[in-house]
């Protein structure tokens, strides 16, 4: 097997199939697996980098132009702007934006005529709606994620990348002795040759 | 300290995945799919194993044998009739099947699902389950 395989794959284990059903066309492309449910570990060096805060599911689309199906999508920091943005992927004729507006909708925008809600916050809502307090719901729905815990996760990012851009303050360098006349003339001399290379 | 990010509370995966039909009688009364690969690499990085299959495939045998509609509707009216593990490279309808390949066929008795297969609205399979993830390591 090749460097290259063993090196990218992961390896599903233990799978269960409860029921093989009939259907109209992959949800996402041939042979990708839908995560539903995931751990996103403390956000890493390369996941800062990368500017990925979350990620998750969409739900199937309804209503839709086209047939249901469902996204992948990811929320992240944009360090230029300061904003929280996101996108969604795994379809090839169109996608959605989630902006600060529609995240707190638990939505995508609309594109192709329909939007999709992010299945994690919906599934918070829906269970905060019934009355079910934070922890219960944890116990119930293992792929639980409130508004608050996502800003709260993006202002950790945010507040890493900050201490990341802090400078490190330079010292000033301390004074020494006074020049003399032929060490002052011997530096205006460098200076000259300097300045007439940049020139140059 | 920086907080952890925790989205899940089990390593369990929800997993579905696509199998197009790759033979079907006229009528569409039958279809054959190969619902799981071993070590194709999905889109994800993930694989499944030739063994990892098998045993899959055999408890789904033994304790299940449904099939269903979209993955929302469970169908009374077609029956799983052949399950197969490929022990060599086949060919099917000049469709490739590695070795360990699994190949699901059903029976389909329900009249408006064999017009669906017929006009191409249902085009495959979808397997749906539980699974784990395991990261193999870079080699030395």
């Amino acid at each position: 097997m090749s460097r290259f395989t063993r090196s990218s794959k992961r390896q599903l284990t233990g799978l269960t199939i409860e029921e093989i059903s009939f259907v109209d066309q992959p949800a996402v492309p041939k042979a990708k697996f839908l995560i539903a449910k995931r751990k996103e570990e403390e956000p890493s060096m390369e996941a800062i980098e990368k500017r990925t805060a979350m990620n998750g599911y969409t739900s199937s689309a309804t209503g839709a132009t086209t047939a249901a199906h469902i996204h992948e999508y990811a929320c992240y920091l944009n360090r230029e702007t300061g904003q929280i943005e996101g996108y969604v992927y795994g379809i090839g004729d169109h996608t959605h934006r989630i902006t600060p507006e529609s995240l707190a909708r638990g939505e995508t925008e609309e594109s192709d005529g329909h939007t999709h809600e992010l299945m994690t916050v919906k599934a918070a809502r829906l269970l905060l709606a019934a009355g079910q307090n934070i922890a219960a719901a944890k116990a119930t729905v293992p792929h639980i994620i409130t508004l608050d815990m996502l800003k709260a996760g993006l202002d950790q990012v945010q507040a890493t990348v900050a201490a990341l851009d802090k400078r490190i303050p330079v010292p000033p360098m301390p004074e020494g002795p006074a020049l003399t006349a032929d060490e002052e003339a011997a530096l205006n001399t460098i200076r000259a040759r300097l300045e007439g290379a940049a020139r140059s | 300290m920086t907080r952890q990010l925790e989205l899940v509370s089990e390593s369990k995966l929800q997993a579905t995945r696509f199998a197009p039909i790759v033979k079907r009688s006229e009528d569409a009364g039958f279809i054959l799919a190969a619902v799981l690969v071993p070590d194709e690499i999905d889109l994800q990085g993930d694989v499944i194993s030739a063994e990892e299959i098998e045993r899959a495939a055999y408890d789904y045998m033994e304790a299940s044998q449904r099939g269903g509609y979209m993955h929302k509707q469970v169908l009374q009216d077609v029956v799983l009739v052949e399950s197969t593990i490929l022990r060599a490279e086949t060919m099917i309808n000049g469709v490739p099947l590695a070795k360990g390949t699994w190949l699901v066929g059903f029976r389909v008795y329900n009249e408006e699902l064999r017009e669906l297969i017929k006009d191409g609205t249902i085009t495959g399979l979808s397997i749906g389950g539980w699974s784990s993830r395991k990261t193999d390591k870079e080699p030395s």
